[in-house]
């Protein structure tokens, strides 16, 4: 072997480390992921880089790297977005916002990525047309978009409207620049002829447009979430600005860009005096973050006039959009009946009578439950806080925190009320059917002038579901698992601080996020705690006991133990389910499997209703772990003090 | 965006060192890797790039080459062979004159003296060891680059 033969095998060598780590990483993803079109994609990563040319010398090796990285950036991407053991509660609206935009949802594969980092939102539009030189030409890929989300879309209901800006960069992803007439516009509005360019007008020309596009990128956020994407979007801004040095790389100033949220929170308009109310009040508390009030944001260094310039061209891109865009409604037109609902601290599925329910969309569910919030309007009428006792602030806490699991449950499920709307609800003729019979004339009940309904929602086949006494209640999304652990058993509390080696409840148990129609299975004697698919709202006058379908429960399904339900509850139901039998059970999320009977009680005071107590488990929308420390008889035992059972 | 530019970054980098690796393989009149049709209309373009002298063109450019992910490496080849062209040349008449010599490379049936070839070649390397720098130092930058929205 020569010296140049050598040198081509040492480098075929190096290079073979690299790919065969690729290839390992990419197996991996391969072997995890649920999709398909993902898998599709690993396979041809790895013929790709099967096939490989060895490198013949070092600069081909640069290259195979730069490959690798991007490849290997790709693959942690699919990862991140694919493998994961909770559902993206998220996909309903967007799929709402690419309808809105006229890109069709339903031929696409979308993921959400739950950043850890903070104000850390992104879209990946089409992923694989990253990897065309890699990829197979000849090959028509499912176009797979990846939206990546911060940590705070979970804690704040606003947030998540600034996902509008990323469904920008997907409908410019789409549409592309070619159409003439921007050229037009951008050639009428920009300075004229320079003699020669140099590097840095190249990087000048980068940022203006891309300055553009993040103009246009706000203004269809704005259209698609108005008044609250421009709330949004101060306090992302507002909390984290950008330094000097970082400023304008590829973004505006911060400075520039809430400018005009605020303009356009100053000037927001409804039809309705609360709502307007409301956003007076949210524009007098955010006088303390205006720009012009304080110095912690930078001004762009381009200069006004060139900023003016690329806004009004983003102006002009942004109106030659808009007409395509499928048009939207006022997004506040369903308030009051949203309203109505979160009032009672009820999800807002939909509006609740003992006529057709009209459903509330994701976009219209953000923009509302976080004006409700925002503007403080539960205070006016929430029930929660009017009978709690609990300190204000408190309460406050408590009515955010569940305001937030509430929107996301409802548009988690959205897919599928829509779906049964559609095919089932909306075709009901409520005349005709027995439905007046049933509990579901109690959904309109009145007790001494005030409602008092018996509300068992999301509504999706009413028909089969309601009975005289009952209403069928379905298998819901999320589960606890028991999972084996290094401790000899559940000490549930501490006596006399004496179970140092007490550990959480959270140790025992797994939790799983399924979706409507996924499947698992119930294996012999297996327990585990799931959520019933309802939420269940019933007056302080009536109490519910909830019991198994006799066709599960004789395939050996047992779904409760504890099976009261308190008068005047609000709250999915945790259920306790065990396969008693000797098979194992194949179970269906959204399947029929359990029963609420409700029982009236005398009482005719609805003063002491479930907000008034000291209830542990508050409007809760999944399956919940026993709350065994907040259990006030323990305290008393412990107070007791018996002198002749000193055993604890 | 930072998340997702950083990906889009390293995509326009891979485009654009394999884009001249193949381009040097060809000039070599070695087949390992196939230089395309494709591949020579964006270094095309790249060169064209330099030579535009209109602004507001490259602005719309730039505009373009974001829904067309392997169109945008022309603006770092075009960065990558004008940087290498000036450090190799401090005569003015010489980088246009071995710029042309790249642009007629590239045309059907053209015929290069094998000394402008070896030239033309130490550019090239040149260009992509400029190119995996500017990506070894976006990488460094990673930590600092949080730009959310």
């Amino acid at each position: 072997m020569n010296d140049e033969a050598k040198g081509i095998e040492t480098l075929g060598s190096i290079a073979s480390t690299y790919i065969n780590l690729s290839l390992e990483k990419i197996k991996n993803l391969k072997y995890h992921t649920p999709k398909k079109s993902i898998k599709n994609l690993c396979d041809d990563l790895i013929s790709f880089l099967k096939k490989y040319e060895p490198p013949i010398d070092n600069i081909d090796l640069i290259d195979l790297n730069q490959k690798l990285l991007t490849i290997s950036d790709f693959v942690n991407l699919l990862s991140s977005a694919s493998i994961k053991e909770k559902v993206s509660w998220e996909l309903p609206l967007i799929h709402e916002c690419y309808d809105i935009c006229n890109i069709d949802f339903n031929k696409r594969e979308v993921f959400v990525i739950n950043s850890p980092e903070i104000n850390n939102y992104g879209v990946h539009y089409n992923v694989a047309k990253y990897l065309s030189r890699i990829l197979p030409k000849s090959k028509d890929y499912e176009p797979i978009d990846i939206f990546i989300l911060p940590p705070e879309v979970e804690y704040d209901m606003s947030y998540i409207s600034l996902i509008g800006h990323e469904i920008g960069h997907s409908v410019l992803l789409n549409r592309g620049f070619d159409d003439k007439s921007i050229v037009s516009h951008i050639l009428g509005y920009l300075p004229k002829d320079q003699d020669q360019l140099s590097t840095d007008d190249m990087e000048m020309a980068a940022k203006i447009s891309s300055y553009i596009k993040e103009y246009v990128c706000d203004y269809i956020g704005r259209v698609l979430f108005s008044p609250i994407f421009d709330l949004a979007l101060i306090k992302s801004f507002c909390s984290s600005p950008t330094s000097k040095t970082n400023l304008g790389e590829s973004h505006p100033s911060e400075y520039s860009r809430i400018k005009e949220s605020f303009k356009k929170i100053g000037e927001y308009k409804s039809e309705n005096k609360i709502i307007n109310k409301a956003f007076e009040s949210i524009s007098k508390g955010l006088e303390i973050i205006h720009p012009d009030n304080n110095k912690i944001y930078y001004q762009d260094t381009i200069g006004e006039d060139l900023l003016k310039t690329i806004q009004l061209i983003a102006t002009k891109i942004y109106e030659m959009i808009i007409p395509k865009l499928k048009p939207i409604k006022n997004i506040v037109d369903n308030w009051e009946r949203i309203r109505k609902e979160l009032d009672a601290s009820r999800p807002p599925f939909e509006e609740v009578s003992d006529k057709i329910p009209k459903i509330f969309k994701p976009i219209e569910l953000v923009v509302n439950m976080s004006i409700y919030f925002q503007g403080n309007i539960y205070k006016i009428a929430n029930e929660f806080y009017k009978k709690s006792k609990k300190e204000e602030k408190e309460k406050t806490i408590i009515i955010g925190n569940t305001l937030i699991k509430h929107m996301h449950y409802v548009i988690s499920l959205y897919d599928l009320i829509n779906s049964a709307y559609k095919i089932r609800i909306k075709k009901l003729n409520m005349e005709d059917s027995d439905l007046s019979e049933t509990l579901w004339k109690f959904r309109s009940r009145i007790t001494g002038g005030q409602p008092s309904p018996i509300v068992i929602i999301p509504t999706i086949d009413p028909i089969n579901q309601y009975g005289d006494n009952s209403v069928d209640l379905r298998l819901g999304t999320t589960f606890l698992i028991h999972k084996p652990t290094r401790y000899s058993h559940i000490i549930p509390f501490e006596i006399n601080g004496q179970n140092p080696k007490r550990q959480s409840l959270d140790e025992f148990y797994n939790k799983y996020e399924l979706q409507v129609l996924d499947e698992f299975i119930l294996h012999p004697h297996q327990y585990l705690l799931a959520n019933t698919l309802e939420y269940i709202s019933l007056p302080y006058d009536y109490f519910g006991l909830v019991l198994g379908r006799s066709t599960w429960g004789r395939l050996g399904l047992s779904i409760a133990t504890a099976t009261m339900v308190q008068p005047g509850y609000k709250g999915c139901l945790t259920l306790e389910l065990r396969n008693l039998g000797e098979t194992p059970l194949p179970l269906m999320v959204g399947v029929r499997i359990a029963q609420l009977c409700v029982i009236p009680i005398e009482l005719k005071d609805s003063r002491f209703g479930y907000f008034a107590g000291s209830g542990k488990y508050f409007c809760p929308v999944s399956a919940e772990l026993p709350k065994v420390e907040e259990d006030k008889d323990i305290e008393l035992l412990k107070d007791l003090k018996l002198t002749h059972f000193r055993r604890f | 965006m930072s998340y997702m530019s950083l990906f889009e970054k390293n995509v326009e980098y891979s485009n654009a060192i394999s884009i001249l690796n193949e381009y040097r393989h060809y000039l070599k009149d070695s087949h390992r890797y196939k230089f395309t049709n494709n591949d020579k209309e964006i270094l095309l373009e790249s060169l064209k790039l330099n030579n535009r002298n209109r602004f507001h063109e490259l602005v719309f450019y730039n505009l373009r080459l974001f829904a067309d992910v392997e169109k945008s490496a022309a603006i770092e080849l075009s960065n990558a062979i004008n940087n290498s062209l000036n450090k190799k040349f401090k005569d003015d008449e010489r980088r246009k004159e071995y710029f042309e010599y790249i642009r007629n490379s590239l045309k059907p049936k053209s015929s290069l003296e094998n000394s402008k070839k070896g030239v033309i070649e130490d550019l090239i390397i040149e260009s992509i060891k400029f190119i995996s720098n500017q990506s070894k130092k976006r990488d460094r930058i990673k930590s600092f680059e949080k730009i959310g929205l």
